[in-house]
């Protein structure tokens, strides 16, 4: 089956740093792959260019097996790839139906916001999501993180994400929030969507990912199923591994 | 069980936030004011109360809109001064110099809320600063023009003078106009996409740019309102009078300012309502309009304006770092 997304011989340089060195990534629908490497291994620089914050230095995107150019965030968008930011990106004095339609808002033909359509569709997909989740009425600021996440992740899979880009989904949120939100991940990928995920966090990575890959110092280390590996080899080739050659298409 | 009583709570805050607890000051205030004087409630005592809200009270809602975006407009009181001046000056004898009177001050209002927009929303500077500057551009500039002379005007149309000392449905023209902005302001925050838009603006300006939101467009157009609100508050007080003092119509920013918050208004931005701008508006001039009842002096007055607006501001605060 054809990748969702194939990313190859992607690299970028700021200036004279060379922040990714050209590594390959694929992510097939129906599969959560997550992304490990220290700090400044070039996780999120690769994150941030299949986002759309930043063009590749050299390398291609396909998405379905066309070839895809993003300018801005809007085009990753466009493309059906949504990034659920760290920081949520949510407005804290709206509610959560007013997050959830926030730019693509419905309006009658007066120009007026349809609000209870909006509130019913959004109490409904964010429902689906986390059944704990009543009211869609309430300020942001009042919601646990969890919540916020929820509202974050609901939005992305209502626009029609088929990419979704989770970067430390877990970072501000207590044990049982994280076991909700490991339990959307998991729903997620059984309705098809490909998940990429960047986390520190070995324990949430081989309870909810299909494969891992492993990037050190701009480079791809190493990949592998994560039922055919375990904690030590993959902290092992975050510590010591040797970039391995451009192949991905061939191997995982 | 513990969680059930949570959430009574929660809803009971919750309608408290829509009702807004500003009704509840009007409220209690008015039943104060009636007990207190027995003139308070006269008709023409009313009328009174609402009439010298409402110059101020424009000046507020543009205010609210402002704020909401998550900056101040300080020039408003300038902007009033000038379209007071503007009007005057061209003199309104003829049904043609009239419109003209009326076009060219809302014309140069809502040029000055472009100015401070585009300054503030375009090129980011701090909004206090900008509009501060704009303030004493325009004072400068319209003193220059007049000559630091009082201007006058005569013989003006019938229309011109029912601007401000007409009425409608019993409702002095100025208290007309100052509610219609009202239900205008209102419906524009919170039934369009602009008003949903401006409030995420003010709430986390990086959410909003990241939902696509176009925030140099969105936030100057709230500093357009709030120039031709102010430029409507200016002609209402040309149409009052034959002659003005220019230096003698300042200040307006400062009680518009003082409302907002009083309504409820973050001065972070993101939180304020048009209509509890205007319950805010009725409780200090209801306060005000108490004490000359009472013939208590100016000075405390403004002592109680000034402990009005601390308190406000206290109270706003507290509940905010609660929730």
């Amino acid at each position: 089956m054809k990748p969702l997304v194939e990313m190859r011989d992607i690299a970028k340089n700021f200036g004279g740093v060379h922040a990714l060195k050209g590594v390959d990534l694929d992510i097939h629908a129906g599969e959560v792959v997550a992304l490990l490497g220290h700090n400044g291994a070039g996780k999120s620089v690769l994150v941030q260019i299949l986002s759309g914050v930043f063009a590749p230095s050299r390398g291609t995107i396909r998405i379905e097996g066309r070839e895809a150019y993003f300018a801005s965030p809007a085009d990753a968008r466009a493309a059906h790839i949504e990034t659920i930011y760290q920081t949520l990106a949510l407005a804290e004095n709206l509610d959560a139906a007013g997050n959830f339609f926030l730019g693509r808002e419905l309006t009658n033909s007066l120009g007026f916001l349809r609000k209870k359509e909006m509130r019913d569709i959004a109490a409904e997909a964010i429902h689906r999501l986390n059944p704990n989740f009543s009211n869609v009425t309430t300020p942001v600021r009042h919601l646990s993180g969890g919540q916020r996440q929820a509202i974050a992740i609901a939005r992305a899979v209502h626009f029609d994400a088929r990419v979704l880009i989770m970067d430390e989904p877990a970072a501000a949120l207590g044990p049982h929030e994280t076991a909700q939100v490991g339990d959307l991940i998991r729903r997620l990928r059984e309705q098809g969507l490909g998940i990429l995920l960047v986390s520190h966090d070995l324990h949430e990575v081989f309870a909810l990912a299909d494969r891992v890959v492993v990037f050190r110092n701009g480079q791809r280390v190493g990949a592998a199923r994560t039922s055919e590996t375990n904690q030590d080899a993959v902290l092992q080739m975050m510590i010591a591994g040797i970039a391995e050659p451009s192949a991905e298409g061939a191997g995982a | 069980m513990s969680t059930a009583i949570l959430f009574q709570g929660d809803n009971r805050r919750r309608r408290l936030d829509r009702v807004g607890p500003i009704w509840i000051v009007l409220a209690l205030v008015l039943v104060a004011a009636t007990l207190l004087s027995d003139r308070f409630l006269s008709p023409d005592n009313i009328v009174n109360v609402l009439h010298q809200g409402a110059i101020v009270g424009i000046v507020a809602l543009g205010m609210t809109v402002v704020l909401i975006s998550g900056h101040f407009d300080l020039s408003t009181g300038a902007v009033v001064m000038m379209a007071a001046v503007m009007s005057i000056v061209i003199g309104p004898s003829t049904p043609g110099l009239t419109v003209v009177a009326i076009i060219l001050p809302l014309l140069a209002g809502a040029a000055v809320g472009l100015v401070n927009g585009l300054v503030v929303a375009g090129l980011k500077a701090n909004s206090i600063i900008a509009t501060l500057g704009m303030q004493f551009l325009l004072f400068g500039g319209v003193l220059a023009a007049v000559g630091g002379a009082h201007v006058r005007t005569d013989g003006e149309t019938e229309f011109f003078l029912a601007l401000a000392g007409g009425s409608l449905f019993g409702l002095p023209m100025p208290v007309v106009v100052f509610l219609g902005l009202a239900v205008f302001a209102a419906v524009l925050m919170h039934l369009t996409v602009y008003g949903r838009h401006l409030y995420a603006i003010g709430g986390d300006v990086e959410a909003a740019r990241r939902a696509g939101i176009r925030l140099v467009r969105d936030g100057t157009f709230a500093f357009v309102l709030s120039g031709t609100f102010a430029a409507i508050s200016g002609i209402l007080v040309a149409s009052r009078v034959r002659h003005l003092d220019p230096t003698g119509v300042a200040g307006y920013e400062f009680p518009a300012l003082t409302a907002a918050v009083l309504g409820g208004a973050a001065l972070s931005g993101g939180i304020g309502r048009p209509l509890d701008t205007v319950a805010a508006i009725l409780v200090i001039t209801i306060v005000t309009n108490v004490m000359t009842l009472k013939g208590l002096p100016y000075s405390s007055q403004l002592f109680a304006q000034g402990l009005i607006l601390a308190a406000a501001v206290a109270y706003h605060e507290y509940r905010r770092r609660e929730s």
